[in-house]
């Protein structure tokens, strides 16, 4: 980490990293990290700041659009509880619903695994209700991670119990599906040889959680897919299960 | 800064050499809210009352100090106040009408869930916003690929003209204005001309690169000795 710090106090990168991000130059995924990055890193985020100023004045003198009035409204629901969101929201069946395995046997697998998982996390985490559990298995249905997520910190907590072997230039990463708009998005790279493994969530990352249909796990280049789109290599993946939707029909 | 001293590691090197540092936390102990900056509204506002303000940015600084306490109704007034004016802007990057609506309702859904990053003594609301808006529009154009699927790059340079002309009847007491106006006037043409497609249209390097017919290199060459005069002479 020491050595991740040393390079951003590196004027040169520093300032190339800001002024590429404030002039969008930047890959999407290089965007969040520097985004994520200057949380940590005063310097980045002052040089950042110090750009946005310097042309803020074009965005000034942008002719106005005004917005339509259902973009107010869809801006509101943040504010609706997610169970009434859950209840009036409708979605197509997604491409990647051939992912899925046989309905009723898997789902009765997903769910007792996800109760052993509930219950043995729960006692680590006695204040921090669990809320989302996915079992990701591989082709066949043998469980290879299980992925659950803890509302009030916003954690997720990845047990590894059985992932495939990948070579040295290869990482394997997670990917969390929506159910909105059917695409995935990164977690993360999963660290090799590691049981047990946490990542604090972003705010932009639960919401992804919220809104999630499934997990998928994908063989991706060392460091994580360079695109920021998982590859065709999917070698796990499992449903998300909300704990209160099925403590609820228990 | 850039031309005196480049750098020897690309871009994508300094990224993915940080990325393969664990995504995930070893620490289960880290706080939480290690990164979480915020600021009491009151003292916000207490800093930047020494400099003057137009009305404008007063009232968003109010609205951003009660969204800070969790006030909606001040987060439906500041929308109200600057929809227009950031949805202009996700229009400018996407030119897309429902894009643009699409970027909006992102960029506000993080203003609100970010709204304790602000701080007012730091930067001005309107460029706080207005930032957000851009990199979502950013986000959106590299993700749609749109002018990657089009493999043309299409690009009125009467735009930027009129962005030109249009600097020097906005707002003629602002000299921070005045300043990048100038200064953007004395890079070469294709130097400033690429930051412009970039930051006001979400050109990438590529796709500038394809309109001047010339290498990725020599864009980012451009680029990077346009921004280090350009902040020589901003200094000056």
């Amino acid at each position: 980490m020491s050595e991740q710090l040393n390079r951003y106090d590196n004027d040169t990168i520093t300032e190339h990293l800001a002024s590429q991000y404030v002039l969008g130059l930047l890959t999407t995924k290089v965007s969040q990290r520097v985004e994520k990055l200057q949380l940590s890193n005063q310097k980045l985020a002052d040089k950042i700041i110090y750009w946005q100023d310097r042309f803020s004045n074009f965005d000034k003198q942008t002719a106005e659009l005004a917005p339509k009035i259902q973009t107010w409204h869809n801006i509101e629901q943040i504010f609706v509880e997610p169970e009434t969101n859950s209840t009036t929201s409708t979605h197509k069946t997604p491409w990647w619903s051939w992912l899925f395995f046989p309905q009723f046997a898997s789902a009765v697998a997903v769910v007792t695994i996800a109760v052993l998982s509930y219950l043995v996390l729960k006692p680590l985490n006695v204040d921090d209700p669990l809320s989302y559990v996915a079992v990701l298995t591989d082709k066949n249905q043998q469980a290879q991670l299980v992925a659950s997520t803890y509302g009030e910190s916003k954690k997720l907590i990845v047990n590894v119990i059985n992932t495939p072997k990948i070579a040295d230039d290869q990482d394997l990463e997670i990917w969390v599906v929506s159910k909105t708009d059917q695409q995935a998005r990164s977690l993360g790279v999963i660290p090799r040889n590691t049981p047990l493994v946490q990542k604090q969530l972003t705010n932009a990352q639960w919401r992804l959680i919220k809104d999630s249909a499934s997990l998928i796990v994908t063989i991706e280049d060392l460091g994580g897919s360079p695109v920021g789109e998982p590859s065709e290599l999917i070698v796990s993946r499992g449903l998300c299960v909300r704990l209160k939707d099925w403590k609820k029909n228990v | 800064m850039f031309t005196h001293q480049p750098t020897t590691l690309t871009e994508k090197e300094i990224i993915m050499s940080d990325f393969s540092e664990p995504e995930f936390e070893a620490d289960p102990n880290k706080p939480i809210a290690e990164h979480k900056q915020v600021d009491d509204p009151q003292s916000s506002t207490q800093a930047i009352d020494n400099t003057p303000k137009d009305e404008f940015t007063e009232q968003l600084l109010v609205y951003l100090a009660l969204c800070k306490l969790g006030d909606r109704t001040a987060f439906e007034q500041l929308y109200q106040l600057t929809a227009a004016k950031l949805n202009g802007i996700a229009y400018r990057i996407t030119r897309n009408i429902d894009t643009a609506n699409e970027v909006l309702q992102e960029a506000f859904i993080q203003i609100w869930q970010h709204r304790e990053k602000y701080q007012a003594h730091k930067s001005e609301p309107f460029t706080w916003l207005a930032a957000i808006v851009r990199y979502r529009a950013y986000d959106r154009l590299r993700y749609d690929k749109r002018r990657q699927q089009n493999n043309t790059v299409e690009f009125n340079e009467t735009d930027i003209d009129d962005f030109y002309n249009a600097f020097g009847e906005f707002d003629p007491i602002n000299a921070s204005k005045e300043a990048l106006n100038t200064c953007l006037a004395k890079l070469e043409q294709k130097q400033s001309k690429a930051i412009l497609m970039a930051y006001l249209y979400g050109y990438s390097r590529e796709d500038i690169a394809d309109y001047f017919s010339s290498p990725i290199s020599t864009v980012k060459s451009w680029i990077r000795r346009g921004l280090g005069r350009l902040q020589l002479c901003l200094s000056n």
